[in-house]
């Protein structure tokens, strides 16, 4: 008796404690879709409660970049690299405002992206994917650099083309300063700069930030370099003064001012009629800095936001039909006792999908298959059961006899079917990637809590209608 | 309800029969493989591109989207159009990735000016990445297999059963990866996530089978080897129809509801799951008898000889 009592209290409380789990997940569901907008913009807490759903099923983009080791610095370790690389990407994604991107390292030299409910993919891929580097370059306005400008226009090339391959253009690079090349602006395909060579890269730059200070309140950018770049700045200011520093990002000019005075301390300030707008943008290209080495995309997939709709529907609605069906089939077939093969049912569902909100597992649609196939499952250990105790009433046991003789001769046959698929649900886990890690989650957490469900709850229930004598004999 | 009082089927003494038909269903295999010409492996493994489009206006020519993208200069692409979306995959002659969307965005609505066209989804597989998956697609199977097979070895303490058990499964994924083939569906990542469903279920299947098997030998020592193992399958028959009707159930209802996503896993899990039954009634259990009933056979003869003693 006393027995019961304790499996009893255990299922009461891990139901308890799903329905605590889930809480969140179904205030979220009942939020429109204009206060989940106002949440996710907000941070709400709420937002790390919440099942999450994958990207197939909520529509974003998955990006798997690779850093391009080749191209690196012989004194920098490919795995700080990447460290570095991730840093950075996560820095201009959380600029790009996405509610709950994932960023991750993936082997020796990938970076998973995870971008759900991202609206322009294309924006965001091109601030990632970019090989951004920035550059500190001095605008030349000699002569020389003029006739070298000149002779670029006459022959109506740009800049990209010129400095793809300079020796393609000898009469150019005759004229050009040493070191220099040309450049295109932001913003103005027409007008070019001539720069001297590279004085100070984005790795130099430790903050960039808007400010409205100046002498109108107007926004204002503000530098602040490492201690080598600020010593470096500081020469650079020193002997350009009243020159203009051009900020190069992937060798289009963002912006020229004029060096005033020498900066010693390595905390400079970029004044100019900038929009409010104009300074963050700048501000972030700033911040965003270089990446150590280029990164490339080599995986992406991307599901638009209706069609993730559509496929969250149906898949949804077509495993809620599989359920209803099973569902109506167990009672019809079985009876009373299928009316608690049901509940276990529910039970398990209910279980299986607060434990993926509270471990914070993503559901994606593979992962949809996955519940219905440990559903199936489940259904099948009940079969079990009932058939086995449909055997030994049919031997002539009492109902009660029956039950036990049930449970305990077909233990053993729904442990070791439901271990063998945990076994190959595991490895799926631990080899698959993307689609089938979805699956194998939920099949994996759906089958331990199944063998709770399907073999403990219902026997529980069994005892406990004998134990009150509401169950006198079963007819299956 | 009960759909059978009680069933009596010689399945041991028709196994041959049986045997037949699963040679019929690897030779199907065989020839779906040689009349398409192997799988038709997706972007997944083999790197590539797919985008997937919808237009505003539904009336949209196939034969004018593949003129648009052939007239942008890419040569090597597939077309396929389902409900309102139209597929596009390239698997070859891959510009970087950017410039594929640009250039067919560009030059399909060039063509169709008048009609919006939408990116619904887009899939991009750099080669290495391709490479990739298959390696761990190949690991999952293998050390899936091998949990299995050493898993059913221990608790049937007999690796012969163990073996029986994996040559169905096996039956099962190869029939059911013909039957991707036959209908030429695309093999990806899901094709997999599918076939190793398959031989979950089919390992499932099986373990309950030998369970009872082995529960039988146990209580009726008296009755002889091919009655114990007909009995047992008829004793575990109408579990394993309901069973199977209701995973029938659901894959059916994923397969015609579920939405384009799911539809090929519905259609390998349908699949499956018969011959998941077929398998390890009609495979198994028939080997393991074969096996057992020479190595008796065996055992009588050297009995006979005197090299053995007979216990009783």
């Amino acid at each position: 008796m006393s027995k019961i009592n304790w499996k009893l209290w255990i299922t009461v409380l891990l139901l308890a404690f799903s329905a605590w789990v889930l809480w969140p997940s179904i205030n979220w569901m009942m939020m429109s879709s204009d206060q989940k907008e106002q949440a996710e913009k907000e941070k709400d807490p709420i937002l790390g409660k919440v099942l999450k759903l994958g990207l197939d099923l909520k529509g974003g983009t998955h990006l798997l970049l690779e850093v391009d080791s080749s191209q690196l610095n012989d004194n920098v370790k490919i795995k700080d690299a990447v460290d570095r690389a991730t840093e950075i990407i996560r820095n201009r994604i959380d600029q790009f405002g996405v509610a709950e991107p994932m960023i991750a390292k993936q082997g020796d030299k990938w970076i998973v992206i995870q971008l759900p409910g991202i609206k322009d993919p294309k924006a965001a891929k091109a601030l990632i994917g970019k090989t951004a580097l920035l550059e500190f370059r001095i605008v030349d306005k000699s002569e020389q650099a003029g006739e070298a400008l000149d002779l670029l226009l006459d022959k109506k090339i740009t800049p990209a083309q010129y400095r793809e391959d300079p020796l393609a253009y000898p009469d150019i690079t005759a004229a050009m300063p040493e070191g220099a090349s040309v450049f295109e602006s932001k913003g103005d395909d027409s007008s070019y700069y001539v720069l001297s060579k590279t004085l100070l890269t984005g790795v130099a730059l430790t903050n960039a930030k808007v400010e409205f200070g100046g002498q109108f309140g107007q926004p204002i950018v503000s530098l602040e370099f490492n201690k080598d770049g600020g010593r470096i700045f500081a020469d650079i200011t020193e002997r350009n003064r009243e020159k203009n520093l051009a900020i190069v990002l992937d060798g289009i000019v963002q912006s020229a001012p004029v060096i005033r005075v020498k900066i010693p301390d390595g905390k400079a300030v970029i004044e100019g009629s900038f929009s409010a707008e104009d300074a963050r943008l700048l501000a972030t290209v700033l911040r965003a800095g270089a990446l150590p080495a280029p990164v490339k995309v080599i995986e992406e997939r991307t599901v638009g936001p209706s069609l993730g709709d559509d496929s969250i529907k149906s898949g949804f609605m077509s495993a809620l039909i599989g359920v209803v069906v099973v569902f109506v089939f167990m009672i019809v077939y079985y009876r009373f006792s299928g009316i608690i093969a049901d509940i276990a049912l529910a039970l398990n569902l209910i279980m299986l999908m607060a434990a993926m909100a509270y471990f914070q597992f993503t559901l994606t649609l593979p992962g949809v298959a996955g519940i219905a196939l440990t559903l199936a499952m489940a259904v099948d250990a009940n079969v079990l059961i009932l058939e086995r105790i449909r055997e030994e009433l049919a031997s002539g046991k009492t109902a009660r006899v029956a039950v036990d003789a049930g449970y305990q001769k077909v233990f053993w046959t729904i442990f070791d079917a439901n271990l063998t698929t945990l076994i190959a649900a595991v490895f799926l886990f631990q080899f698959g990637t993307g689609p089938i890690k979805g699956f194998a989650v939920t099949l994996s957490i759906g089958l331990i809590i199944s063998m709770f469900t399907a073999i403990t709850v219902t026997k529980l229930i069994y005892e406990f209608l004998f134990k009150e004598n509401l169950l006198l004999g079963i007819k299956i | 309800m009960q759909f059978f009082k009680s069933i009596h089927i010689d399945f041991i003494g028709n196994r041959r029969k049986f045997f037949v038909v699963a040679g019929m269903l690897l030779s199907m295999t065989v020839i779906a493989f040689i009349y398409r010409g192997g799988p038709n492996y997706g972007i997944d493994f083999t790197g590539g591109v797919l985008m997937q489009i919808s237009f505003q206006s539904n009336d949209v020519e196939l034969q004018d989207v593949r003129s648009a993208i052939e007239y942008a200069g890419i040569t090597s692409f597939e077309l396929q159009s389902s409900e309102n979306m139209i597929m596009i995959r390239a698997k070859k002659n891959l510009e970087l990735q950017e410039e594929f969307e640009r250039i067919i965005r560009d030059s399909i609505q060039a063509k169709l000016p008048d009609n919006p066209m939408k990116i619904e989804k887009i899939e991009y597989v750099g080669p290495s990445v391709g490479k990739y998956l298959s390696k761990q697609a190949l690991y999952a199977f293998f050390f899936a297999f091998l949990g299995m097979i050493v898993y059913v070895a221990f608790r049937f303490k007999s690796s012969l059963w163990g073996v029986a058990a994996v040559l169905g499964i096996a039956h099962d994924v190869i029939v059911s990866f013909g039957f991707v083939v036959l209908v030429n569906k695309e093999v990806n990542i899901t094709v997999i996530a599918a076939l190793l469903t398959v031989a979950g279920y089919s390992i499932n299947d099986t373990i309950v089978l030998f369970d009872r098997m082995k529960e039988n030998l146990r209580l009726c020592a008296k009755e002889d080897f091919t009655t114990i193992i007909n009995k047992s399958i008829n004793e575990v028959l109408i579990r394993t129809i309901v069973t199977s009707l209701t995973v029938f159930i659901v894959a059916s209802s994923l397969f015609f509801f579920g939405g384009e996503v799911i539809h090929t896993f519905a259609y390998i899990m349908i699949v499956g799951t018969a011959l998941g039954v077929f398998s390890s009634i009609f495979i198994c259990t028939p080997l393991v008898y074969e096996w057992e009933i020479r190595r008796a056979n065996r055992l009588k003869i050297a009995i006979k000889q005197g090299v053995v003693r007979s216990k009783r």
